[in-house]
């Protein structure tokens, strides 16, 4: 049978470091030729109608796919220049997206020249290899070429985070000490032909995961969104001419790079630094240092991460694409929220990360946590550029940092139906705190900061997928960042096994046990801090059983009131899977958003109502907000809390020192050294 | 379309009150006629008898006389969701399980996305979760729990029960909603909580309270969906059922003595007094689109999407092999997810009221998300409005008539809009302000069309395939625009009777009820693919269905053996996330070929919507949601047919206005729509007009006249 041969891109193929691969490719003489060839008018439908095929992907995904990743919008779908540059997407979440032009980039540089594997119409590719792009192991993708008579004018991609992927311990592997421990690793690699799944090769992935059946039936997901955007962009190509379609995919970078650049004139040109902590390392304690500052001159930003701990023993850990890409949400997500996504950002980017950090790590290095040191420079970074923003016209898209921390936990094992099943408890990650804004509190059980928006499941919708029940499920009460607008609160939540059929593997992740991730802003308050807890042999549902079962107020209110009987346990946030059996309840609360401004400034009226609503307790409307109130009418006394704040603001004089002085003592200061197990040198250079 | 008195027989009245209007369709022997009125919100009564009247007076009958012959009165609203709106219902109680007093503020962290375009929900800077009907110090938990078998996991404490319930009176709780974990399957709670506060607040006292438990509002699984349905119903109830409580008596004064029946969100009719106040929120786009069906049949169409274009939002719903059954199960209403099965209109894009500026980031033109409603409205309505929108760009371009804008009650000011769209989107542009209120109806109307174009691939269905039917002021005036981005040249419809199209579905609908049953089941087992379907099981649920439908149908006082059933069932593969709805072959399991038969139904449809290698039986098939329709199909609402005659339309021709086509104002040909003659064509470029919408066809494009006197438009 003769092979059509296919046109492919003017596009180097010589590719030293995939990683520097990742800004837009130059711009090829096809792309050049037919930039202009449409009006604005037309160009902006063209866009438009890129995104709504972006989205119908994302959709065919969710419809289709079995992890509640996919439920909870932890997916994204992106539309790439034939030379892999990203110039529309639909997320879910930005940077998977963006990783999407890893492999292809890979694919057209590897396998378009090799004839064994080459690139065809209806060729079907999938990589989980986070050197090649996937953000960690669990972030699988799916990408296909378009083509058009017989040349090469797109690719799309589909990705989604999958619970399960055969890593050292079910789901993600904190534990996790090297690349091979990490779960599933594929290089990008063609697993179908002419518009069909290869089954043998869908099979033996399944196959490498403890619940094959999900992995499989979510790579038909991905394919199934990929096929439908192949199909529609052909059918566009073919409709408006190849050469044509081809130029107006790359205008969607090049034109995305000229707002990029008038946004960032309107901001005022200086350093803005931000410095965060992770305060664990797999199922260790210690502390890691993010550090970012962000310079920013004219239309450039330089990002520079120098003061950032060192690759740490195990899965804390990100390869040197990551920080690019996540780069992504903070911007798309607030001051560039008006802007359509494209790798024209990267452009204005610079980033200089060191060798030898916990984000450039080497190859070698587990990643399935990579997420939490990537979703920390977030929050850094979000700091910082809310600071460079914060004289300027955009107001409305300012906040301070929404919650950085992924508090879950998954289950794995045989269900109450009988089916084996991986799931997540995405209701504390995906409930984040939102952060404090300048005129307003953050959104209460919000978002996670590394999405757009996403989804916590009714108890109802988890307690029949798994052996489980829910005990409370409530705002999580003072868990956010305090100020005169307040960050959002977290989800607090706990679950007790229930009716468990055989072994139940329960696991969590997440950190900010000791140290919080979201910065609070302008004087305000960080969010609050997220305990790993668990009881082992409780007698909640004897308790329930016997009506003598009282819901805690939160999980406070459960371990320090002790509310039933159990061996109480108290960890870092990610500790290692237990297996659970009848009666273990594990709790989990969720991470708030950081605070906005002086809290001695806030409504006196906004405190109470808080309170009422039990947002907040006693203890900090008295001690933190000094706020005076009549305990049964819950009113304001206004002349009592004049005089409080005053107070207050007597002792802050008091305490208050020259600069010189404070910086003086503060830099004898140091952490304790079991603390700095995973730092680095301290206090160390600092960008 | 006029009768004499002594002919008129078999009188059934639609109304349909919207915001503006209440319409009314009086279909009878042999024809139809309507009647409009302002809505008088004061008291729908009042408008709808005017309506009713108006409608009278067309066929020579008075008001009582055309009562006292009239069979039926049915009822669609959009206006009991201005209750929700401005927040007008009463104080309410919320009482559910201990420990999950936060699930409605919670909103599944997503709800402050709900119900958001897409502008809106990018900048996570602003979001804004809605504001709670029930605040929190209203929202009581009780002791008790069952879990997900419906096994009684905590007995109900009736102590925390009482003391609960006297709290929220003592707060000014007006009435109860009971939502508890797991009441949709074994409700004994929450009926025992009904009877406590029963108890304590009888109805033979002044402080006897409604309570509306959540299991009889929504009984399917998931406590956000299902708290805030029931929510939304009991704070919608107060202010519809007095409306129609003034409607009744007012019938009833002037010789209308059978029950009104209401229209529902599912497309069905039933009687007042069994219709929860959710379930009527949209029922008028429900029933417009039921009309659409109707027409579909009557001229043999297969697929039709049913655009409308209004004044703030550009609606669409899907009528597909003469169906108009594409239901949403969770619906999003003024940003509350619930959950409630209703026939799906989408709001996708723009409407003639979305403002045209230019954005200065990019330097480019967008319309949109900001509309500029009714109040202050278009630039050229005169009222306050400072920016040019879609309509001021339609009249720029002549194609609207600025005398007979509404049947010229709203003048239009074309000097304010050609200054506005001059300093706003020309100027800024560099271009001129006709070639940018081109533009202007260029982005809209592309827009428009890829949204429409994903809205129909998304349910796994070809757009090339569908007719349009226009509908709405701006409807027909963009319908060419968004019609040619489906990839198909059309036709389009525009009917006579648009003006009181949704009263005209109401006249078509038929009586009908939903049963459902969240009971899980596995079909096939993971890996094995063994057989795993208890047939009894499955049995007894579809049994226990029919059981309750022919009961609801007695008691609606239809007999059970007219009625059309059809089963319905919710699959999926393994643990997929969402479920594939298909019509079930099978009503009884009497062997293992009907299992088969089952999994291969599903397995079928699913790669239909999804392509040959979607399907994975492999991951086990499981049912998790059976479904039962019962419906007595109407007969009413036939269109009467003239005979076509001649082409030339010369006799609706009411002279010329300059228009622009293709980069230039010509001076253009203006017919009037409701002149032309069935048999009419008209070839663009040229305008058509009426009192309610203006069509201007463009060059390849032409409009006919068919027998039904609907304007047929389609490309040649």
């Amino acid at each position: 049978m003769s092979i059509q041969e296919v046109t492919m891109p003017e596009f180097d193929t010589n590719i030293e470091d995939l990683f520097s691969r990742m800004n837009p490719e130059p711009q090829t003489s096809l792309e050049e030729e037919y930039a202009e060839e449409m009006s604005d008018i037309e160009f902006s439908i063209f866009r438009h109608k890129l995104a709504t095929i972006a989205t119908e992907g994302k959709e065919v995904m969710a419809k289709l796919g079995v992890s509640s990743a996919l439920r909870s919008e932890d997916s994204g779908t992106g539309i790439y220049t034939a030379c892999g540059d990203m110039s529309s997407a639909a997320a879910g979440v930005y940077y998977h997206a963006l990783s999407g032009q890893l492999p292809v980039k890979y694919t057209l540089s590897k396998w378009g020249t090799d004839t064994s594997v080459r690139i065809e119409d209806g060729d079907i590719f999938f990589s989980t290899d986070p050197i090649y792009g996937a953000t960690h192991t669990p972030d699988q993708i799916a990408f296909m070429p378009v083509i058009v008579d017989g040349v090469l004018v797109s690719w799309v991609s589909a990705v989604a985070h999958q619970a399960e992927v055969g890593a050292m311990e079910p789901g993600l592997s904190a534990l996790a000490s090297n690349a091979w421990s990490d779960g599933v690793r594929l290089l990008p690699q063609k697993i179908g032909t002419n518009w069909e799944l290869r089954e043998d090769a869908v099979q033996s992935i399944g196959n490498m995961t403890r619940v094959p059946d999900e992995q499989i039936l979510d790579i038909k997901a991905r394919v199934a969104a990929c096929t439908r955007m192949v199909r529609r962009l052909k059918d566009l190509a073919e409709d408006i001419g190849s050469e044509v379609f081809i130029g107006a995919v790359r205008r969607c970078v090049d034109d995305g790079r000229v707002q990029v650049r008038r946004r960032l004139l309107e901001f005022n040109d200086g350093i803005y630094r931000s410095t965060v902590f992770i305060d664990g390392v797999g199922g260790d304690m210690g502390l890691q240092r993010i550090h970012c500052a962000i310079t920013k001159k004219g239309d450039k930003l330089t990002v520079r991460l120098e003061g950032t701990s060192p690759q740490n023993p195990f899965a804390f850990n990100a390869y040197a694409s990551m920080p690019v890409t996540t780069l992504a949400n903070p911007f798309f997500s607030y001051l560039l929220s008006d802007v359509p996504p494209s790798v024209g950002l990267l452009d204005q980017i610079e980033m200089e990360i060191p060798d030898g950090t916990c984000l450039s790590a080497s190859a070698d290095a587990a990643v399935s946590c990579s997420l939490w040191p990537t979703f920390l420079l977030q929050a850094a970074a979000h700091c910082a550029t809310m600071k460079m923003a914060f004289d300027s016209d955009h107001r409305d898209k300012l906040s301070a940092t929404q919650s950085a921390n992924a508090v879950g936990g998954y289950g794995v094992g045989v269900n109450q139906h009988g089916l084996l099943a991986a799931d997540l408890y995405v209701d504390p990650v995906n409930g984040s705190g939102g952060g404090a804004r300048p005129d307003a509190d953050g959104v209460d059980v919000f978002a996670g900061i590394w999405g757009n928006y996403m989804d916590t499941n009714d108890a109802e919708q988890l307690e029949i997928r798994g052996p489980y029940y829910k005990i409370y499920s409530r705002i999580a009460r003072d868990g956010h960042g305090f100020g005169k607008f307040r960050g959002g609160s977290g989800q607090d939540t706990a679950y007790v096994a229930h009716k468990v059929p055989d072994a139940l593997s329960h696991g969590t992740m997440g950190f900010g046990t000791k140290f919080p991730t979201a910065p609070g802003i302008f004087g305000g308050y960080a969010g609050n801090t997220t305990p790993g807890a668990y009881i082992i042999g409780s007698n909640v549902i004897d308790l329930m059983r016997s009506g003598e079962w009282d819901a805690p107020n939160s999980t406070g209110d459960l371990v320090e009131n002790r509310l039933c009987e159990g061996e109480y346990n108290f960890d870092y946030a990610t500790y290692p899977a237990l297996n659970v059996t009848d009666g273990d309840v594990w709790m989990m609360v969720g991470a708030g958003g950081g605070g906005w401004g002086d809290v001695l400034e806030r409504n006196p009226q906004m405190v109470v109502e808080d309170l009422r609503a039990g947002v907040i307790s006693e203890f900090t409307v008295k001690e933190i907000y000094k706020v005076a109130y009549d305990s049964e009418s819950l009113m304001v006394e206004v002349e009592e809390t004049e005089k409080l704040r005053d107070e207050a603001r007597e002792e802050r004089k008091q305490i208050g020192k020259p600069y010189n002085e404070f910086i003086q003592e503060w830099e004898q200061q140091s952490p304790p050294e079991h603390a700095l197990k995973y730092f680095g040198e301290f206090p160390g250079t600092v960008a | 379309m006029g009768k004499t008195k002594q002919t008129v027989k078999d009188i059934a009245v639609d109304l349909d009150i919207g915001g503006t209007f209440t319409d009314c369709y009086v279909s009878h022997e042999g024809g139809y006629t309507i009647g409009k009125s302002s809505t008088t919100k004061y008291d729908v009564a009042v408008g709808a008898l005017r309506s009713i009247e108006a409608a009278a007076e067309t066929i020579d009958l008075s008001l009582e006389e055309l009562l006292d012959e009239c069979t039926s009165v049915s009822y669609s609203t959009t206006i009991s969701l201005n209750t929700l709106i401005e927040r007008t219902g009463p104080k309410l109680g919320l009482i559910t399980t201990e420990g999950f007093e936060d699930v409605t503020l919670i909103g599944r962290a997503r709800s402050w996305v709900d119900g958001r375009q897409p502008e809106e929900i990018r900048n996570k800077a602003n979001a804004h979760k809605p504001e709670p009907i029930i605040q929190r110090d209203m929202i009581a938990g009780v002791k008790e729990r069952i879990d997900w078998s419906g096994e009684v996991i905590a007995p109900l404490d009736r102590e925390s029960v009482v003391e609960q319930v006297h709290s929220l009176v003592d707060k000014g709780a007006m009435g109860f909603v009971v939502s508890l974990l797991w009441a949709f399957q074994n409700p004994e709670h929450e009926i025992q909580v009904r009877e406590i506060i029963d108890e304590l607040y009888p109805e033979k006292y002044l402080g006897a309270m409604p309570v509306l438990l959540s299991h009889e509002i929504s009984p399917t699984s998931g406590e956000y969906p299902r708290t805030m349905s029931t929510i939304l119903s009991a704070y919608m109830h107060r202010d519809l059922a007095h409306d129609l409580r003034s409607l009744s008596d007012e019938l009833r004064a002037r010789n209308y003595s059978k029950p009104i029946l209401l229209v529902n969100n599912t497309g069905a009719v039933s009687k007042v007094i069994k219709t929860p106040a959710l379930n009527t929120y949209a029922s008028g786009p429900v029933a417009g689109l039921l009309g659409g069906a109707r027409l579909c049949e009557e001229y043999g169409i297969t697929n039709a999407v049913l655009t409308d274009m209004g004044g703030t939002s550009f609606d669409a719903s899907l009528v597909v092999d003469g169906n108009p059954r594409h239901y949403s199960y969770h619906p999003v209403i003024e940003n509350f997810f619930v959950s409630l099965p209703m026939l799906e209109v989408s709001t996708i894009g723009a409407g003639g009221g979305s403002i045209a500026w230019v954005n200065p980031l990019t330097g480019r033109l967008q319309v949109g998300p900001q509309s500029a409603g009714s109040m202050p409205g278009p630039a050229c309505y005169d009222t306050g409005g400072r920016e040019p929108t879609v309509t001021d760009a339609d009249l720029i371009l002549g194609y609207i008539n600025p005398d007979r804008f509404c049947g010229g009650r709203i003048g239009l000011n074309a000097e304010r809009a050609h200054m506005l769209m001059e300093a706003n989107v020309a100027e800024p542009l560099g271009i001129d302000v006709a070639e940018a209120a081109a533009a202007v109806k260029l982005t809209v109307d592309g827009h428009a069309g890829n949204d429409l174009f994903k809205n129909i691939a998304l349910r796994g269905l070809r757009p090339d395939d569908f007719a349009v039917f226009a509908f709405g002021g701006a409807g027909a005036t963009h319908a060419v625009g968004y019609t040619s981005h489906l990839g198909a040249g059309g036709p389009i419809y525009v009917f006579r009777f648009s003006p009181v199209f949704c009263a005209f579905g109401s006249a078509v609908s038929d009586i009908s009820h939903i049963y459902q049953n969240d009971t899980m089941m596995v079909v096939l087992s993971p890996g094995t693919n063994d057989i795993a379907l208890d047939g009894n099981m499955y049995n007894e649920t579809v049994e226990g269905l029919f059981e309750q439908a022919r009961q609801g149908l007695k008691e609606d006082g239809f007999d059970p053996s007219d009625a059309v059933f059809l089963l319905e069932l919710e699959m999926r593969y393994g643990s997929q996330i969402q479920n594939t709805v298909v019509s079930s072959p099978v009503l009884k399991v009497e062997s293992d070929e009907d299992i088969t038969r089952l999994a291969e139904a599903f397995s079928e449809h699913y790669i239909e919507l999804w392509g040959p290698g979607s399907a994975y039986p492999a991951g086990g098939v499981e049912i998790n949601l059976f479904r039962l329709r019962a419906s007595i199909p109407s007969d009413r609402g036939r269109l009467p047919k003239r005979k076509l005659g001649k082409t030339d339309p010369g006799g609706a021709l009411l002279g010329t206005r300059e228009a622009y086509w293709d980069g230039s104002f010509r001076t253009t040909s203006v017919y009037d729509l409701d002149k032309l003659e069935p048999g009419n064509v008209v070839t663009g470029p040229v305008l058509v007009e009426s009192d309610t919408t203006s069509l201007p066809i463009p060059d390849g494009w032409e409009c006919k006249i068919d027998e039904h006197e609907s304007a047929v438009i389609s490309q040649y």
